[in-house]
């Protein structure tokens, strides 16, 4: 069987270095055709044409520079491609860099043949292979497992509605008994969320995706309130929660919510283990760099042998009776993975019979370090999510003592237009910047700039009272390289340019998978530099207009459930900015319809690719004088 | 004092059924939505004492209706408690942003929403 030819790009100054690779592998009995460019910016122009399977990239260069910049210039054009290095230079430190940065492999040209190539080739090509669809699977696992535990929370809570229900009465009378063994429903109700919640919480630390998100925290509180939520439970159980904070006790730097639940997991056990009558002591103090909370109980202690294993996974000891009966045994575990992740540290002291402490420790606020955590937090999930991501910093112009006010003010507008998520934003008054994380990349921001500036005179500034620097943050890229405002060039807003053509927003709806795709594609080879987002349901098309208008929406006005006509009419209603709709159907009578609701224009399907890109370039205003560079 | 009417709106016909036996058990009208679109529709029509609020919605999520609702004269001075599967720090901090007089999630404890529901409709309560 005829294979398809493997399309390796060879980037090499050298025509000689050139040509023998190409013979060696076109030779080689096995098909691969190799396109060679002579200048990186040519090479880089050729992948983007997308189709290329392998890229062989000669590092050396009379330019001098940084032995591995065109390597991170050719994996930051596409992640997906492996890379192969040829450089004259033999020197293993240089070799395990590149492979850090994720080339497939590193080759001293004095010391391969033709054979080496094609071996290294053959095998770079499979193990990329491999790895893509292994990323592939994390993926799905990982999204499985989020929705999983989402759909979950809804049939258990509706199960305990109604069992709730039956049992006050609402539904008619009950008697003891049958109340009995409602409880008892009701109890494992509650247990079965906890467990849904602390498996998910471990095979997301297992996965290394434990999503942090530190900031500067007052541990006082955070104390305060969990001493609150626990008291009526000591209270019933005649037990006592003291705490005791040192004065003076510094903020720290971490994630509240995670911490709390180190909190809850550590009083809960405390509460457990302890006899009715004993007491619970908290207590927090700074201990070198860190903050050290410690949770003392009275109760049965741990033995000596048991204590180092208490925090492994499914370890439990002790009581199996009285109150709070059987867990999960991974509450220590999640709380040691959540504290180590923040960089402290978790143990246990304890004396059978007298009593156990639990103590964790996390780092001291310093001011600044939450943006490097931020950076450092982001990059970890983007990482794992093998997506790119770019940090956008915004600061004033002027350093003034207005500065952070005019922060606070961009923030809200910059939530909304730099479509970032809700979550991902950090005012960081030390550094006099605001920090910002979009999942786009250099062009994509570039484009959501665009828009911010636009909006900017809504609220009184003006576009040159602001500067911004990018940095685009790589999946494959070393994690260690901090990111210092002081050191990245800013660019004032006011040099943005407007909304340019490029970076236009299309929204594709159709229940048709085929169809979308289709349109999709037509739409992305346009040369046009639209970005292009699909969706296959009504329903998901009025939320993400919702959250995020595009400038046009192109929608089939057939589809199951929300009917098109009726998803047109309610993003019409929604509509603030200008979008403009694009109605497509087999059923050319609905136009009417839907040209009198508002829709800007309609196109009868079967179609051809240049009618739909017509009108889409007359609705987005965009002039081109031919139409080409359009596939197919 | 005519019976206070609470508007329930999730997507989910079983958690809206249980919520609403709860609701008119303890005395209160309910009228539901299973969407944004017609939650927005009804809301501002039926102009309801409470809306109790989804987040995952079709047509527009919770967050966006609760939008819709703030910026509507009709549906402005209605106070919203959420009662959502979703648990992030930022969904609550979104939520009380929008002014929400409560948020619960699921699986929830219907005494504690119950009492939450009376304080607000006696307006004891200042949103969240």
């Amino acid at each position: 069987m005829q294979q398809d030819p493997k399309i390796v790009l060879l980037i090499a100054r050298d025509i000689d270095t050139g040509d023998s690779i190409r013979t060696s592998l076109e030779q080689s009995g096995e098909a691969y055709h190799v396109v060679h460019e002579t200048e990186l910016h040519d090479g880089l122009e050729r992948m983007a044409g997308g189709g290329v399977d392998l890229v062989l990239l000669d590092l050396d260069s009379p330019d001098g520079g940084d032995l591995l910049e065109p390597l991170t210039q050719v994996l930051g054009r596409d992640a997906s491609v492996p890379v192969i290095v040829l450089s004259e230079l033999d020197d293993p430190a240089a070799a395990a860099r590149a492979v850090s940065l994720g080339a497939q492999d590193y080759l001293v040209k004095g010391k391969i043949n033709g054979g080496v190539i094609v071996r290294v080739a053959r095998y770079a090509v499979e193990r990329n292979r491999i790895l893509a669809r292994l990323r592939e699977l994390d993926q799905l696992k990982s999204e499985f497992l989020s929705t999983a535990s989402h759909e979950m929370r809804t049939p258990l809570a509706i199960i305990r509605e109604f069992t709730c229900l039956v049992r006050d009465g609402v539904a008619g009378p009950v008697n003891t008994e049958q109340q009995d063994c409602l409880d008892a429903t009701l109890r494992n109700c509650d247990r079965l969320t906890g467990l849904i919640e602390d498996l998910l919480d471990l095979s997301r630390i297992e996965s290394g995706k434990l999503k942090l998100s530190r900031a500067r925290t007052d541990l006082i509180a955070l104390l305060n309130q969990c001493q609150e939520d626990f008291l009526q439970r000591f209270e019933s159980r005649g037990q006592d929660l003291v705490l005791r904070v040192d004065a003076g006790l510094p903020a720290a730097l971490c994630d509240g919510d995670k911490i709390v639940q180190v909190l809850i997991n550590l009083v809960g056990n405390a509460l457990k283990f302890t006899d009715t009558g004993g007491r619970v002591t908290i207590r927090a103090s700074r201990e070198d760099d860190f903050v050290r909370v410690d949770v003392e109980d009275e109760g049965v202690g741990i033995a000596f042998d048991e204590q180092s294993k208490i925090f492994d996974a499914f370890v439990q000891i002790g009581r199996t009776d009285g109150p709070g009966a059987r867990g999960t045994g991974l509450g220590l575990t999640i709380s040691r993975s959540i504290v180590m992740q923040h960089g402290g540290n978790i143990s246990v002291e304890s004396e059978p019979g007298c009593g156990s402490r639990f103590s964790f420790t996390v780092p001291v606020y310093h001011e600044g370090t939450e943006f490097d955590a931020f950076v450092d937090d982001r990059r970890r999930i983007y990482r794992a999510r093998n997506r790119v991501a770019t940090l956008v910093l915004l600061r004033p112009a002027a350093d003034d003592s207005a500065k952070i006010d005019l922060l606070e003010r961009i923030r809200s507008r910059a939530e909304d237009t730099l479509r970032g998520r809700k979550d991902e934003m950090l005012l960081v008054e030390s550094k006099g910047i605001l920090a910002c994380l979009l999942e786009s990349d250099r062009t994509g921001t570039l484009s959501a700039l665009g828009r911010l500036r636009g909006t900017l005179p809504a609220i009184g500034i003006r576009p040159e009272e602001i500067e911004f620097a990018l940095v685009v943050l790589r999946p494959t890229e070393a994690r260690e390289n901090p990111v210092d405002p002081r050191e990245i060039p800013f660019e004032s807003l006011a040099q943005r340019p407007e909304r340019s053509r490029a970076g236009r927003q299309v929204l594709i709806v159709d229940d048709d998978e085929m169809v979308l795709g289709l349109v999709a594609d037509i739409l992305r080879r346009s040369g046009l530099g639209l970005e292009v987002e699909t969706t296959m349901s009504g329903y998901d098309a009025c939320v993400r207009f919702g959250e995020h208008e595009p400038d046009l929406v192109i929608l089939d006005l057939h589809m199951p459930g929300v009917d098109g006509v009726q998803a047109l009419a309610s993003m019409l209603h929604a509509r603030r900015r200008q979008a403009r709709f694009l109605a497509i159907s087999g059923h050319p009578e609905r136009f009417e319809e839907v040209l009198g609701l508002g829709c800007t224009d309609c196109l009868a399907k079967p179609f051809h690719n240049d009618e739909l890109l017509e009108k889409v370039n007359r609705l987005l205003e965009i002039e081109t004088p031919t139409l080409a560079g359009i596939a197919g | 004092m005519s019976a206070r009417r609470i508007m329930i709106v999730d997507d989910e016909p079983d958690i809206v059924k249980a919520v609403a036996m709860r609701m008119r058990w303890a005395g209160y009208e309910v009228i539901t939505a299973s969407d944004g679109v017609s939650a927005t529709q009804i809301a501002v029509k039926e102009q309801p004492d409470l809306i109790i609020l989804d987040i995952g919605l079709p047509g527009g999520d919770g967050h966006t209706v609760a939008r819709r609702l703030n910026d509507n004269v009709k549906t402005m001075s209605i106070p919203v408690i959420y009662l959502t599967a979703r648990n992030a720090s930022a969904e609550k901090k979104k939520a009380s942003e929008l002014g929400a007089f409560g948020y619960f999630t699921k699986p929830f404890k219907p005494e504690e929403l119950l009492e939450t529901v009376e304080k607000v409709l006696s307006g004891a309560c200042v949103p969240a």
